[in-house]
């Protein structure tokens, strides 16, 4: 069965027929097959004329003969795109897949991801899955998420440890890993919008590793970005001796107890607590853990201060811990961080040394960091000095 | 049995790359044939092709410049405009090239071999 055109297409003149056959050739190329045609059509109309056709209908035959001039356009042009509606589909499509891939290079290189921490509460990300498969000696339990994207310039990070008797702070050297981790070329090319980001997964299972010593109280810290932070101090009594142990562990004793001057040891038993002045800060009610507007907006980081992670709180009355110290309304192991625009000169050592031969305040090549927040046990708040 | 063993022959002789017999290779042959005696213009060449296969090829007159062109692109015939010889407007006259030569003697024997193949096949079904 034939299918009948709804409106019948209207008869081509030799000079419409020549035009579509040679459509989107080169001028040369037009010009001379254009000749080619009309020299045919020609010679053809003076044939049909001679047998006694009019001038009009021996042009309409002659046409008819040579065909439909799409396929011979294409014949000539080596290829499909004849229609211009062919070519605009094509432009539009190479447009549009040009425009998004420069649109994700933008986005991708050269704008930035917000800075600040953003809390993820208990949901693990497909890499976060990868990772805690990957190591084998990871706990098993709920985790607690966080991503940080520290500002731009950071060079060294300080993170603090905070239980209501203790402080200890470690550091990463983020300007030498990204050194490392990249190429010279790379560094150079390094676009404006580059910030370095931690994605942190806390736990207060039990790792599978357990350290010797008097373990009492355990948490881990994994730190997906970088290296996973360890139980080490150099200048605080009992953590000297770095330990091959995933996450944090910290040790409770007696002599391990300190008081409110962050690194500061003091022996419960010779030395007395100082009294000092204190700014109250209260501890907001878990802020930016439930609200999804909280979550869109990352918390903010600032540079060269110290931001407590108050939503990643570790809860020791539901860890291993009993003592009785650490029970009470703050009660709980909070960590701090402070990224630094200051490069790591003296290698891994914080230093700073009172009359007594402790560490009186936190120092790094020279520079004094900000006190770290100390959390008020019998306050349950945050205090600053 | 023997129509696959002829079929699977004739690729393996000829190469598939060239195996388009029924399509633009006997086109191909049939345009290198008409200049094989001497030069023509196109619609020459589609007054001789009629004559000589008396009107068997039914194909549009504007399919024939596609075809010659792609000829001219492979080397296997040349082009030069000449006034005409009944006082009309110059023609476009194709003649063969050495190349285009040897190839219509290569297509010849290629569509021997196929004919031979398809009347033994003919035959063998008819008997």
């Amino acid at each position: 069965m034939t299918r009948r055109r709804l409106f019948a297409r209207r008869p081509l003149n030799m000079q419409q027929y020549i035009h579509r056959a040679t459509v989107g050739l080169p001028k040369t190329e037009r010009l001379d097959v254009a000749a080619e045609l009309r020299t045919h059509l020609v010679e053809r109309i003076n044939v049909l004329r001679a047998a006694g056709h009019p001038t009009e209908e021996a042009e309409y035959l002659a046409v008819q003969a040579m065909g439909d001039p799409a396929p011979t356009n294409r014949g000539l042009l080596r290829h499909a795109f004849t229609h211009r509606a062919g070519w605009l589909v094509l432009g539009a499509v190479l447009l549009g897949g040009g425009g998004w891939a420069g649109y994700g290079y933008v986005q991708r290189e050269w704008t930035p991801p917000s800075e600040g921490l953003q809390f993820t509460g208990d949901t693990l990300t497909l890499n976060d899955l990868k990772a805690l498969n990957t190591d084998t000696n990871a706990p098993r339990g709920i985790y607690q998420t966080a991503t940080l994207t520290y500002p731009r310039g950071t060079k060294t990070i300080y993170y603090a440890l905070i239980t209501p008797h203790d402080a200890s702070v470690q550091t990463k050297d983020v300007a030498s890993e990204i050194t490392e981790n990249l190429s010279a070329n790379q560094v150079r090319t390094v676009p404006g919008s580059y910030r370095y980001q931690e994605r942190w997964l806390i736990t207060e299972m039990r790792s599978d590793i357990v350290c010797p010593g008097t373990w009492e109280f355990y948490a881990n810290v994994k730190v997906i970005s970088g290296p996973v932070l360890p139980a080490r101090s150099t200048t605080l009594p009992g953590l000297n001796n770095f330990q091959q142990c995933t996450g944090v562990q910290r040790r409770y004793t007696d002599m391990t107890v300190f008081q409110v001057k962050p690194g500061r040891y003091i022996d419960a038993t010779n030395l007395p607590r100082e009294t000092v002045h204190r700014k109250v800060e209260v501890v907001p009610q878990t802020p930016g853990s439930t609200s999804a507007d909280d979550r869109a907006h990352p918390l903010s980081l600032r540079l060269n201060h110290w931001t407590v992670l108050r939503d990643l709180v570790l809860d020791p009355h539901t860890a291993e811990n009993r003592l009785p110290a650490l029970k009470g309304k703050a009660a709980g192991m909070y960590l701090a961080v402070l990224p630094s625009d200051s490069g790591v000169k003296d290698g891994n050592m914080v230093y700073g040394w009172d009359q007594h031969g402790n560490i009186d305040r936190l120092k790094y090549g020279g520079k004094v960091l900000p006190d770290m927040p100390k959390l008020d046990v019998k306050q349950g708040r945050f205090v600053a000095r | 049995m023997l129509d696959k063993y002829l079929v699977n022959h004739y690729f393996v002789e000829h190469g598939r790359d060239r195996m388009n017999p029924l399509k633009s290779g006997t086109l191909d042959l049939v345009l290198l044939a008409a200049l094989q005696d001497r030069p023509r213009y196109g619609l020459e060449i589609l007054e001789h092709i009629e004559a000589r296969s008396g009107g068997l090829f039914d194909m549009k007159e504007g399919s024939l410049y596609p075809a010659l062109h792609r000829l001219v692109r492979a080397g296997w015939i040349d082009s030069e405009w000449q006034p005409s010889t009944q006082g009309g407007a110059p023609r476009k006259v194709y003649h063969l090239t050495d190349s285009g030569l040897s190839a219509l003697t290569s297509k010849r024997s290629e569509w021997q071999g196929l004919r031979g193949a398809v009347d033994a096949l003919l035959t063998s079904r008819l008997a």
